[in-house]
């Protein structure tokens, strides 16, 4: 795409496909930040349950809307006066699904400070690079983790200065008891504490710090006053289409638009007040982030938070427990439910909708979902720099294999690689445009102008739109596996692998799973012929979050390449032909795809 | 045999640990059992028809003397045992399906543990009754904890969470303390008993789970509603046996023929916690193993 992309996209055929209702274009949002928005509802829904954690045995803490509102305006306060943080510092938040996130994420962005969410399972030289890339200026982390974020930490400040560390707990404003019985476990029983040797404020102490300056007079609504749609609210880490890390700038208004558009688009289905969503997905993903979290807040819903839906049975108590009526999920997740024999017995009664996203949804997953449940899953497309969601089915007229159409106020194109627009049915890389594309990377200016021109931001997928304005994803030009949701960037495998002394070079690609998605293969020319596959793994496995780590290693003699030495990945694939189970009516799409 | 000391202590335990147990489930969960009357069914025929053959088989292989044989005999004839519900939660199998075949074979156990005495016992079994009272205990102490533990948990999870934490905690040592109280005071049993006696009360119970879960592999039962039912058809109530031997024999006789209830009730302990682990090893090999979601 060399040539200036055009501007303009003359048709747009799925406006008369937007349920009854929804209007093709947003409405002015009510508010100028994502803190305003959560003050608001929070005065509106006062004394209702805004969120409930729930471990695996029904064990459960939660929170009203209006402590929510409290507590993240102490935390705010602590950020400014105790921390003396100022507006646009980044802090970097790191935990589970729990109390503590909306509490904190909220402090953060009402303190007008940025956001950085990151992944807890990134082991410690990949939090390294992330917080020395945000320039980060606090921390706050789950205990549980506390070991891995020390050696982050350890050694030349990865920031500007030493980052501040505030920790939290699981059980964070559960019920003192509960949270001292469960802290007795795992300390005693599941042994997942480590020694916390980082120097660390806990949590409520700088909630106690936070409310004191609040009585002192200080002025949560003040920090608030400068901010506004085109302030930077997130920076959210993702590889692109390029693998190198950098962080998607998310500003206010971003943020705010998706999470009305979605609003938007679901209509009827979510009644404010009334809802029930159960999160399974981590909240420091961008789909959950912007869909549960702020979504599900807008709409004054209670929202369930499920620190980790693995095991599945662990969605068996939340599920019996609360009348839950929306589900946010991946492919893998609806699979995997749909397999439980409790879950079979009992589907969740009140369900009324669920989405999928961060993958293709398998048609024939789509179809039992709906069978079990009695209610339609539909399928959505995003990625991080579009915060996340572009491209929605509406209720009631979803598409098998098909991304749906596009959210309001947002433009959705097929171009070549010339840079003009493709006749429908034809296959061209998916760009787009709206009020909740990024307005770039981090830091990034090169990057940042290989995928965003004249506001479209292309995406690195290939998909065909239909002559009425549905859009099927039906490759990506990028060399990334997905490995159920997240992406895995073959480059920063490879050189991982490569860094072993007995190995020559590697090359990484992506083998088709039945349970949808793909594994990690590596292909090694190694120099020691000792090697063994097991001891490339267990080197991968100490360097690179699990999911990276490859589940197959073959050996070779050489790697196929390019004239100009380049591994040519495509040979190495098994892919060329998928297996049955893998190849759905639609495409082995991305969306809304995951941090690196 | 263990003292009434002892004996109440057990019982107050074993009263909690099934309050934890009834906590541990859901009406929900009792109501995914009740939709499946066939397995109920299967379970209570198998109880009296498995267990009773294999001890009668037992007695005959093992040339027992006739007051064991008649023990062992009784022991085959009762119904499912209040720890094969703990067994069952520890082996993270199926608890309401064992709870509540539990209560069904302990109230058809008042017809057909009598029947089954008499069908194989023969003439070595004179007038076997089964003393009421202690059937309606068995039943109360199975029924009363867990209705109220359920009855904790709907209403509130974080209370109910907690008696099932503590419910199984005390499980443990329930099962710790049945045998630290039982080896001391009956040593001279243990030392006494010919090896015959032995492989007798080891086999029964190990038999009768080997045969439970092949018949509900038959019946094409899920893998954990079959090792629910291989503990709760090979772990008996061993109490009811013996309080049915202490009313309905007397003199040296009764010691002869108490023996085996007795012995059953330590070793099938033993090879409960043994087989349970193994079961519980396998659920979590087993489980669905789902990566990362995003």
């Amino acid at each position: 795409m060399d040539a200036t992309p055009p501007l303009e996209v003359p048709v747009r055929p799925w406006h008369a496909h937007y349920p009854p209702g929804v209007s093709a274009h947003l409405p002015p949002l009510p508010d100028a930040s994502v803190g305003d928005l959560v003050t608001r509802t929070s005065a509106q829904y006062g004394n209702a349950t805004a969120f409930t954690a729930c471990l695996p045995n029904g064990m459960h803490g939660r929170l009203t809307y209006a402590e929510v509102d409290r507590l993240s305006d102490a935390f705010a306060a602590y950020l400014r006066e105790d921390l003396r943080l100022g507006a646009g510092d980044r802090v970097a938040v790191q935990m589970p699904n729990c109390l503590a996130y909306p509490v904190v994420v909220f402090g953060i962005l009402k303190a007008g400070c940025v956001l950085v969410n990151t992944n807890p399972l990134y082991t410690a030289p990949e939090m390294r690079r992330q917080f020395a890339d945000a320039e980060i200026s606090a921390v706050v982390g789950i205990d549980l983790f506390a070991d891995r974020l020390a050696a982050a930490l350890a050694g030349d400040p990865p920031g500007a200065g030493s980052p501040h560390v505030v920790l939290v707990r699981i059980t964070e404003f559960f019920p003192r008891y509960v949270a001292a019985i469960v802290r007795l476990v795992q300390r005693v029983w599941s042994r997942v504490l480590p020694p916390v040797t980082v120097a660390h404020t806990r949590l409520p102490e700088t909630l106690r710090l936070g409310s004191d300056a609040l009585r002192r007079g200080s002025d949560v609504g003040s920090y608030r006053a400068g901010l506004g749609p085109e302030t930077l609210a997130a920076l959210q880490y993702t590889g692109g289409t390029t693998g190198v890390s950098k962080g998607a700038e998310l500003t206010h208004g971003n943020l705010l638009a998706n999470c009305e558009q979605m609003i938007q688009m679901a209509g009827a289905h979510i009644r404010p007040g009334q809802e029930c969503v159960l999160t399974a997905l981590p909240l420091y993903h961008v789909f959950a982030f912007t869909v549960n979290l702020l979504g599900f807040y807008r709409a004054g819903a209670h929202n369930v938070l499920v620190p980790s839906p693995r095991p599945l049975s662990n969605l068996k108590r939340p599920l019996e427990h609360y009348p839950v009526t929306w589900l946010s999920g991946v492919n893998t997740l609806f699979h995997g439910l749909v397999r439980e024999q409790w879950f079979l017995d009992h589907p969740p009664p009140h369900l009324r909708a669920s989405v999928a996203g961060g993958m293709s949804l398998h048609a024939a997953v789509a179809r039992q979902w709906e069978e079990v449940t009695g209610c339609p899953v539909v399928e959505g497309y995003g990625l991080t720099e579009a915060s996340p969601v572009l491209c929605f089915n509406p209720f009631g007229g979803a598409r098998p294999g098909s991304i749906g159409i596009p959210m309001p106020s947002t433009d959705v194109a097929c171009f070549d690689d010339g840079g003009s627009a493709v006749p429908p049915g034809e296959a061209g890389e998916l760009c787009a445009r709206g009020p909740q594309v990024m307005r770039g990377y981090w830091r990034r200016p090169q990057e940042t102008a290989a995928v965003m021109r004249d506001g479209w931001l292309r995406t690195g997928d290939v998909a065909v739109a239909d002559s009425d304005g549905y859009f099927r994803i039906v490759d990506r030009k990028k060399d990334l596996i997905l490995v159920s949701g997240f992406n895995v960037y073959p480059n920063e495998v490879e050189e991982c692998l490569a860094e072993h002394p007995g190995i020559h070079e590697a090359a990484v690609v992506g083998d088709p799973v039945s349970a949808g998605g793909e594994r990690v293969r590596a292909v090694v020319v190694r120099t020691d012929p000792e090697l063994t596959a097991e001891q490339v793994r267990a080197w991968a496995a100490e360097r690179l979050t699990a999911y990276k780590v490859p589940r197959v290693v073959e050996f070779a003699e050489d790697l196929p390449k390019s004239p100009i030495g380049k591994i040519l990945r495509k040979e190495l694939r098994h892919d060329q032909s998928p297996p049955q189970d893998l190849a759905p009516a639609g495409p082995v799409a991305t969306s809304a795809e995951a941090a690196p | 045999m263990i003292g009434p000391f002892e004996q109440a202590i057990l019982t107050a335990i074993l009263a909690v640990v099934m309050l934890g147990m009834g906590a541990a489930m859901t009406f929900r969960d009792l109501n995914s059992q009740l939709r499946r009357p066939r397995y109920l069914v299967l379970a209570v025929i198998a109880q009296f028809l498995f267990m009773p053959l294999i001890a009668f088989a037992l007695a005959t292989l093992l040339d027992l003397a006739p007051a064991q044989a008649i023990g062992l005999l009784i022991v085959g004839c009762m119904p499912g045992g209040t720890t094969s519900n703990l067994f069952t939660y520890f082996a993270k199998a199926n608890l309401p399906l064992s709870v509540i075949v539990t209560m069904m074979t302990t109230l058809v156990a008042i017809v057909m543990s009598p029947l089954m005495i008499a069908l194989y016992g023969d003439a070595l079994a004179n007038d076997i009754e089964v003393p009421l009272a202690n059937v309606a205990v068995s039943l109360a102490l199975l029924i009363l904890p867990v209705v109220v533990g359920i009855a904790v948990r709907r209403r509130d999870a974080n209370v109910g969470a907690t008696l099932e934490l503590v419910g199984s905690v005390l499980g443990v040592l329930f099962v710790v303390l049945l045998i630290v109280t039982w080896v001391p005071g009956n040593w001279q049993l243990l030392r006494d008993s010919p090896w015959q006696v032995y492989v007798a009360v080891i086999a029964l119970p190990l038999l009768g789970m080997l045969v439970a879960y092949l018949y509900a592999a038959a019946f094409r039962l899920s893998v954990p509603d079959r090792r629910t039912f291989a503990l709760e058809i090979g772990i008996v109530n061993g109490p009811l046996a013996i309080a049915i031997i202490l009313l309905s024999f007397s003199g040296v006789l009764r010691e002869d023929v108490v023996l085996m209830p007795a012995l059953y009730s330590l070793f099938v302990v033993l090879t409960a916690t043994v087989v349970t682990l193994a079961f519980r090893q396998a659920h979590q090999r087993a489980q669905q193993r789902i990566p990362e979601l995003l």
